[in-house]
């Protein structure tokens, strides 16, 4: 049975909390994509609306230089019919098909030019009152654009006749000029715009290289491979990387100054005691016991609260720790201490295993384990290290450490671990050290629990998340 | 045997003094780390008690320093901070044990006594000669499983012996590691106090553990008897 304890449940998985938000380079280029695309649009909208006005109104001299040519040629004879020279000045009239047309008509007859023969739907005229002018797109039905105007014709017996002269041209043409523009138009907006993306592109990339280096720099300082942000940033971010290594190197000069005070302070106040206790050893004074009683309380109560002190100094970015020299040190320093009684301490692992926890706390740690062990064992002690698991994956890593003693019965493992019992209430030898090592274990959201070991005692299982 | 102690605060320093005296060492008490390097390089030292915390030298660079010349004795260290760490380190420079602040006295001696004991080669506190049984922490002496009287002078000289068996030991080295820093020792004390305790380890004069190498000094034969 397993007895374990442990916060892990009540925090988030580290990494889970990580949202996928949209990259800056992708929001920039979402953003300025949109906007090109706006900005082009409406440009070539107005573009192609200019177009189309200039060559209406170029379509529509053109017309009317057709009906001033007609002007300049035509006559009415006796009756009032119109009469046209044979052969004009614009060879398109005169061509059937063409598509270029031109007519006139009084109220007494008309005449169309030669190139209408052939055409089922010729422009549809009208008589214009006298100084009347128009021009008029294709029509409902018609496909025509229609420029003409009306005037009166006078007469050699002085009456005045009303003529009407127009010019008409087929929108084919027209609309093929437009059409022709418009595609122009808007494969030079498509590749202006991939241009126009790609310089954007380019600008965005060279434009986040800097944090994009700040964020790597960052993960190296995460790594332990540096210690503060050294790439020569453009000034705008200057105050941001200067303040993140103002921001470090406080920590780190904090941790330090903080551990040295603690270990000034311990020193402070535990040479008195040590003085009192020594003294009272040699004392059968009345009320010598309490005393030295009261010293052991102190003592106890000091080294709790030191020890919580010195946890409060954690970093926040902690470099990876190799797990397996840890774990060596401990062992050839314990076996050092338990030379007497023959200890043997084996290690195992993968070496290359690492946690994301204070080097400090790790020792202290294992430690507290590993004494534990070897105090309690008969001589023998395993402290390993694996990679942890979580379902099917791997997660995390695995300190195992195993004596080979008479092992703790899991219901006064429970009751050392169990929580409402304060560290400080324990005694010496009553799981101060595991105590120690639970506290450790949940600052940094690991779990800890007992198994059997192999080797015949306790198993003390740490487990540790990656980060 | 000669303990040297390196502890800056006055009270404790004294107090250690008194204690390994009773227990029947000669000691030097030097209270700062200065003093400490000193005594700890230049002296003759069968053990040092060190404080971690002194002004001065630290007691890490005693450690250190103490090693690095290859002096071998049993180091103990007295520290104030309980971190395994600072623990490590200590016993990765030399240290052979370590006491945490406050510390209980009786626990001291049984250390330092399983330290000297230790470094002479010896698992067990009972260490056995021929006929003699010496007992290095309750300092009990029996021959033949006679309980022996020894006066402390005499035990001190033969516990000296029994941790240095087998090896040739001046008088001079006698003076050295049994008396104190102040003592003024005559020299025939130490003929005289041989003397006795040949009378006393070899009544019959059949056995002779104690050799005198005449110039040389005397050797403490373990094998024989």
């Amino acid at each position: 049975m397993a007895v374990a304890t442990g916060s892990a449940p009540a925090r988030a998985e580290p990494g889970v909390a990580r949202t996928t938000a949209p990259s800056l380079l992708a929001r920039l280029l979402l953003g300025a994509a949109l906007a090109l695309g706006i900005a082009l649009s409406l440009i070539a909208l107005a573009v192609d609306r200019g177009f189309r006005g200039a060559a209406e109104s170029a379509l529509k001299e053109r017309l009317e230089s057709v009906v001033f040519l007609i002007l300049s040629t035509i006559d009415l004879d006796e009756q009032g019919l119109p009469i046209v020279a044979d052969s004009l000045a614009e060879p398109r009239l005169d061509q059937p098909g063409s598509g270029l047309h031109a007519g006139a008509m009084t109220p007494h007859g008309q005449w169309s030019s030669p190139s209408l023969v052939g055409v089922t739907q010729p422009p549809r005229a009208r008589l214009l009152d006298r100084g009347e002018e128009l021009f008029r797109g294709p029509d409902l039905d018609g496909t025509w654009y229609v420029y003409a105007i009306g005037l009166g014709w006078e007469q050699p017996d002085g009456d005045i006749v009303d003529l009407t002269i127009w010019a008409a041209e087929d929108p084919g043409r027209f609309q093929g000029t437009v059409a022709g523009f418009r595609g122009d138009l808007w494969r030079w907006m498509i590749l202006s715009a991939l241009l126009v993306i790609v310089a954007q592109l380019v600008i965005l990339l060279l434009l986040l290289k800097p944090l994009t280096r700040v964020a790597q720099e960052v993960a190296e300082i995460e790594a332990g491979r540096r210690d503060a942000l050294e790439h020569a940033y453009p000034r705008e971010l200057q105050p941001l990387t200067a303040n993140l290594n103002a921001l470090l190197a406080t920590e780190r000069d904090n941790a330090s100054h903080y551990r040295r005070a603690l270990a000034d302070l311990a020193h402070a106040l535990k040479t008195p005691l040590a003085v009192m206790r020594a003294r009272l050893e040699g004392e059968n004074a009345s009320g010598a016991g309490e005393l030295s009683a009261a010293v052991d309380d102190m003592d106890l109560l000091l080294r709790r609260q030191l020890e919580r002190a010195a946890r409060s100094t954690r970093r926040t970015l902690n470099k990876p720790v190799e797990v397996l020299p840890v774990l060596r040190r401990l062992a050839d320093s314990l076996a050092r201490l338990y030379a007497d009684r023959g200890l043997q301490v084996e290690v195992q692992g993968d070496e290359a295993l690492t946690v994301r926890v204070d080097a400090r706390d790790l020792m202290e740690l294992c430690g507290n384990l590993m004494d534990n062990a070897a105090k309690y064992g008969q001589g023998k002690l395993r402290a390993s290290v694996r990679r942890g698991r979580h379902g099917t994956r791997q997660y995390g890593v695995k300190i195992l450490i195993e004596d080979d003693g008479p092992g703790i019965e899991p219901e006064r493992f429970g009751v050392l671990l169990a929580r409402g019992v304060r560290g400080d209430e324990r005694r010496e030898g009553q799981g101060l050290g595991l105590a120690i090592a639970q506290e450790l274990v949940e600052a940094y959201a690991g779990t800890l629990d007992l198994i059997p070991s192999e080797l015949g005692g306790t198993a003390i299982r740490v487990s540790l998340p990656p980060r | 045997m000669r303990i040297l102690v390196i502890e800056d605060e006055e009270a404790l320093r004294e107090l250690l003094g008194r204690a390994l005296k009773r227990e029947g060492f000669a000691t030097d008490l030097a209270a700062d780390g200065t003093d400490g390097l000193h005594y700890a390089t230049e002296y003759p030292v069968d053990l040092a008690i060190i404080d971690l915390g002194l002004p001065g030298h630290s007691g890490m660079e005693i450690l250190r320093e103490v090693r690095k010349r290859g002096l071998k004795y049993p180091v103990l260290v007295l520290t104030a901070r309980s971190d395994w760490q600072d623990k490590v380190e200590a016993l990765e420079l030399g240290a052979d044990d370590y006491v945490t602040k406050p510390f209980r006295l009786e626990e001291l001696m049984a250390r330092v006594n399983a330290l000297l004991r230790r470094s002479a080669g010896h698992a067990s506190p009972e260490v056995q000669f021929g006929p003699l049984h010496v007992n290095l922490s309750s300092q009990d002496v029996r021959l033949d499983d006679q309980l022996l009287e020894l006066t402390s002078f005499e035990y001190k000289v033969l516990s000296y012996f029994a941790l240095h068996p087998d090896r040739v030991v001046s008088k001079m080295e006698l003076n050295e590691h049994l008396y104190d820093e102040d003592a003024d020792p005559d020299s025939n004390v130490i003929e005289v106090i041989i003397g006795r305790l040949r009378k006393k380890l070899d009544p019959n004069g059949d056995w002779q553990p104690i050799e005198t190498l005449r110039g040389r000094g005397y050797r403490f034969r373990a094998g024989q008897g």
